[in-house]
């Protein structure tokens, strides 16, 4: 072995022991304590739970249901992305930037607060129904679809950003070339352009895929209780003496890592599209006055329909406590929401819980991920293909099982009882200390945007510009520091960017981990004021607002650091 | 300071493939030697490995006597100019050509003066403020020569430096390299593929083949005596033809060829009569007049003018079947079917790859 790739192993040996630690681990732990016949010592082995998951009819109801509600989802999202992504990369209209970016608000709202403002629109008591005279229940009779169009309206943005970035990538010369070869317009999409944007396409179903058939913080505002990630939830609480919810929890991994799985596979036997690159950009016509009305008409309505639970949050934060109620719009104002969301020690403590836990989650991540993504990218080293593996694996699991899993870490050796890091991390004991948790939590479930943020600009610095600052007498140390940080700038910010802003807006680990009020994060205590009578519900939706101001800004900046790039970090 | 490079048995294997096989040679103090051959050769891979950017796989590299095998490439002093310049983006000229100095945590006097002299040897004393992307290809191949000369480099490598470069930047820019080069004494290795680059400037040329050396020597001497056919060809137009030794004396071989009876003075090996031997004969060397006393004389009619720049190219076919392509300046009044003399001196004619049927292995 030589001496520089001693380095890289070392580096590597550094890396996998962190991944094993705070990723493998907890998942490892969740799994055992499924399998393992006394729950509480985790020892031993019987598949008798996981045969109970799914002999128990609630269970296989609740296994049923969220599957559903993935593909329902995955399904609306791809609809309502691929003829919007198409009209965005092969035309030139009036408006047309300022939609791109439009289509990109629904990101900013974590599906369960907009379920909020849904529920305010379009629920029973809701504007709609006072508009028409009604009593329309549609949320309460329609639960499920409640759930699939909330959080498809969340998510499309990520299947839109993968067509869009798929599309700029095809040859457009590929295109033509059917277009002299006499296909119509139609022949040319179904035969060339969706067989070649296909594998963009299923980069962002799969993470849309995962993330609905895990979602939490929908189902539980939309009271629909019988799917797993809610009856996962509700399990926490007895976790430490029964193995059920570790069985569960099994299973949802089991069937994640399988659509995980599957996306990979079809990916990679479609390998010979997905590497066509496009030498010179694509011409876009520019369009005509009806042309022009159509597009526009298009992106309207879907950006339309898409901030109604937002229109709904803000209109909620802007009304006096209990008086939105069988009105089109709230009998009474105020800006006094805003305020007490500053004011009230429990919301006021999760700002400050949110904003620390996930700057030192975004730090830990751009630590990690510039590491993992030059051993990835430039390392020579045997085991590259793991490590890229692992980093992605958060993706494939959900964040459920991994909070579950650091759950089950908090309760065995070292931190276990009597053990010599007792109380260093404790979820669900007396005195609990879950903040080191969520760091972790935070930071390896965004880790693989970031890797995939430097991975992406890696690929784009030259190696010889790394070689060059070597040959000039440039340390390793110094290498990193003065050519590939300060080229990687701007992939890394952006990536930092995405990880402070979702971190700060994180439902699965928030909800479960944080179980006392002084340690909520301000999903959770968004979630728990929505749970109050009284004027939480409008404390939670001022709550709601700061948070989409602060995604807004985040992510315009991560889309103007990155441009088109933007839409590859969210990849499987 | 100038210091001598030896490559000592070299070898570089990729996976299954031998990119660099047995390599040895050596580079005189204050020499600026090419390594030309076709892509794939080895010869970048011969040059990271003097870089210290790739570990060869067997052999040592030493400079100056001293063994550099197993130094990071920091601890070997060289400078070095990439095919792409590797100029960094982010730094501004000035900060470029300073960083080696910084590495080498000179006194920020000293990396000032230094600085601003090597800008000012390449002629881009104006453009220290400026970023890399502000400036044309020709102006940072400059800023890239000057952040490898600025180190005071024991061994200055150039990596097909010139090939992003138009035709006419590329002649100033060679002869600036040759001349920066001899004013700071500096042992250097250049790596292209464009044999009139090497035989312009260089003092030593180096042909590689599938990684191994075919032959090396100054430029002029390996453009006249090349070993093999690979050579030959490879430094320019040539006429390959065979023919058998008739006999040996006082160093000129008789060749009876199907063109005639050819004598050559100009042979490496040792060719015994009655051997089929390649040789190869320039278009240049080959003239269309009465032959003088020294030279031999065949009869041939012209088949085939083509014109190329200033001069013609002129196919002379030969009564066995045989032909040659000979050079003729402009101006010359013969045309296609004339009769004419062909006169060569043995000295022109290089007997190739002596043993081995003439397909011009040394």
């Amino acid at each position: 072995m030589k001496r520089r790739d001693a380095g890289q192993y070392a580096l590597l040996a550094f890396l996998f022991c962190v991944l094993g630690a705070f990723l493998v681990y907890p998942i490892w732990l969740t799994v055992r304590g499924g399998v393992a016949s006394d729950p509480v010592t985790g020892r031993g082995f019987t598949l008798r739970y996981l045969e109970l998951v799914f002999r128990d009819p609630v269970m296989r109801e609740g296994l049923v249901n969220a599957l559903m509600i993935a593909i329902a989802t995955t399904a609306l999202c791809i609809l309502i992305s691929l003829p919007l992504g198409l009209v965005s990369a092969r035309f030139d209209y009036r408006f047309k930037r300022f939609w791109d970016v439009a289509v990109l608000v629904p990101l900013i709202l974590p599906p369960f607060v907009g379920a909020v403002g849904l529920k305010a629109m379009i629920g029973r008591y809701g504007a709609l129904n006072s508009m028409l005279g009604t009593e329309w229940d549609i949320l309460g009779t329609a639960r499920f679809w409640g759930v699939v169009v909330t959080l498809a309206l969340h998510l499309y943005p990520i299947v839109y950003l993968n067509v869009v970035a798929a599309l700029a990538n095809l040859d457009p010369s590929l295109v033509e070339a059917a277009k002299v070869g006499g296909a119509t317009g139609w022949q040319r999409f179904r035969r060339i352009t969706l067989p070649l944007i296909r594998p963009g396409v299923f980069a962002g179903s799969s993470i849309v895929l995962i993330w609905s058939f895990t979602e939490l913080g929908t189902p539980l505002v939309f009271d629909y209780y019988r799917t797993t990630p809610v009856q996962i939830f509700n399990g926490v609480k007895e976790m430490d003496a029964s193995a059920q919810p570790y069985a569960l929890t099994i299973v949802m991994l089991g069937v994640a890592i399988l659509m995980y799985a599957t996306g990979r596979w079809v990916l990679g036997s479609s390998k010979a599209s997905s590497s066509t690159r496009a030498f010179r950009a694509a011409e876009t016509p520019k369009l005509g006055g009806v042309g022009t009305a159509l597009a526009n008409l298009m992106f309207g309505f879907v950006a339309f329909i898409a901030v109604i639970p937002h229109i709904g949050v803000i209109l909620m934060s802007l009304s006096t406590p209990n008086t939105w109620y069988r009105t089109m719009a709230p009998s009474s104002w105020t800006l006094e929401n805003f305020q007490l969301a500053l004011e009230r020690p429990i919301v006021f403590g999760s700002i400050i819980n949110s904003l620390s836990l996930s700057l030192i989650a975004a730090l830990v991540d751009v630590v990690l991920g510039v590491a993992i993504a030059w051993i990835i990218v430039r390392g020579r080293v045997k085991g590259r293909a793991i490590l890229d593996g692992l980093a992605m694996l958060p993706l494939a699991v959900p964040g459920l099982v991994m909070a579950f899993g650091f759950i089950a870490m908090s309760l065995r050796w070292p931190f276990g009882k009597g053990d010599p890091l007792e109380g260093v991390i404790d979820v669900v004991g007396v005195s609990p200390n879950p903040m080191p948790l969520l760091v972790i939590a935070y930071a390896m479930r965004r880790l693989p945007y970031i890797v995939r943020a430097a991975v992406a600009g890696l690929e784009q610095v030259g190696v010889e510009l790394e070689e060059a600052a070597s040959v000039f007498g440039a340390t390793t140390a110094q290498k990193f520091r003065r050519v590939v940080v300060p080229l990687l700038t701007g992939n890394l910010l952006a990536g930092a960017l995405l990880v402070f802003s979702f971190s700060m807006l994180e439902v699965s680990d928030s909800l479960m981990l944080a179980q006392q009020e002084q340690h909520y994060p301000i999903t959770k205590a968004i979630y728990a004021l929505t749970e109050r009578l009284g004027d939480g519900v409008a404390i939670a939706s001022a709550m709601g607002v700061w948070g989409m101001a602060l995604l807004t800004i985040t992510l315009t900046s991560v889309s103007v650091l990155l441009g088109k790039k933007f839409g590859a970090i969210f990849r499987a | 300071m100038s210091v001598e490079v030896k490559l000592t048995g070299v070898t570089k294997r990729i996976g299954s493939i031998t990119a660099v096989d047995q390599l040895s040679l050596s580079i005189k103090p204050s020499d600026l030697l090419f390594i030309l051959g076709p892509s794939g050769c080895g010869k970048t891979t011969t040059l990271r490995m003097l870089a210290g950017l790739s570990d060869p796989s067997e052999g040592r590299i030493h400079f100056d006597g001293r063994d550099v095998t197993d130094l990071t490439p920091r601890k070997r002093n060289v400078g070095m100019v990439f095919q792409n310049y590797a100029l960094w983006p982010h730094m501004t000229v000035e900060d470029n050509v300073e960083f080696g100095l910084r590495m080498r945590k000179l006194p920020r006097k000293e990396r000032r003066e230094r600085v601003a002299g090597v800008l000012s040897q390449v002629g881009l004393g104006e453009y220290g403020k400026r970023k890399p992307g502000q400036l044309s290809g020709g102006q940072q191949q400059r800023v890239a020569l000057a952040r490898a000369l600025v180190v005071h480099p024991d061994v200055l490598l150039l990596d097909e430096p010139l090939s992003n470069l138009d035709a006419n930047l590329r002649v100033q820019m060679r002869e600036l390299i040759r001349d920066l080069c001899k004013t700071n004494n500096l042992t250097a290795l250049y790596v292209t593929h464009d044999q009139e680059e090497a035989m312009s400037i260089a003092d030593q040329v180096a042909i590689l083949r599938d990684g191994q050396l075919e032959q090396i020597g100054p430029p002029d001497e390996v453009y006249a005596k090349p070993r093999s056919e690979f050579v030959a060809r490879f430094l320019g137009e040539t006429n390959i033809l065979k023919g058998d030794v008739a006999s040996i004396a006082d160093g000129r071989v008789e060749l009876k060829t199907s063109a005639g009876v050819i004598a050559s003075t100009n042979h490496s090996g040792s060719p015994t009569v009655g051997e089929q031997v390649s040789y190869s004969i320039r278009p240049e060397s080959a003239h269309l007049r009465a032959a003088l006393p020294e030279e031999c004389s065949l009869s041939g009619r012209i088949v085939e003018t083509k014109r190329r720049g200033h001069w013609l190219r002129r196919r002379i076919e030969f009564g066995g079947g045989a032909s040659i392509i000979v050079q003729e300046a402009l101006g010359s009044e013969r045309n296609d079917g004339d009769k004419v003399n062909v006169a060569i001196h043995p000295h022109d004619v290089s007997i190739l790859g002596v043993g081995a049927n003439g397909t011009g292995h040394t």
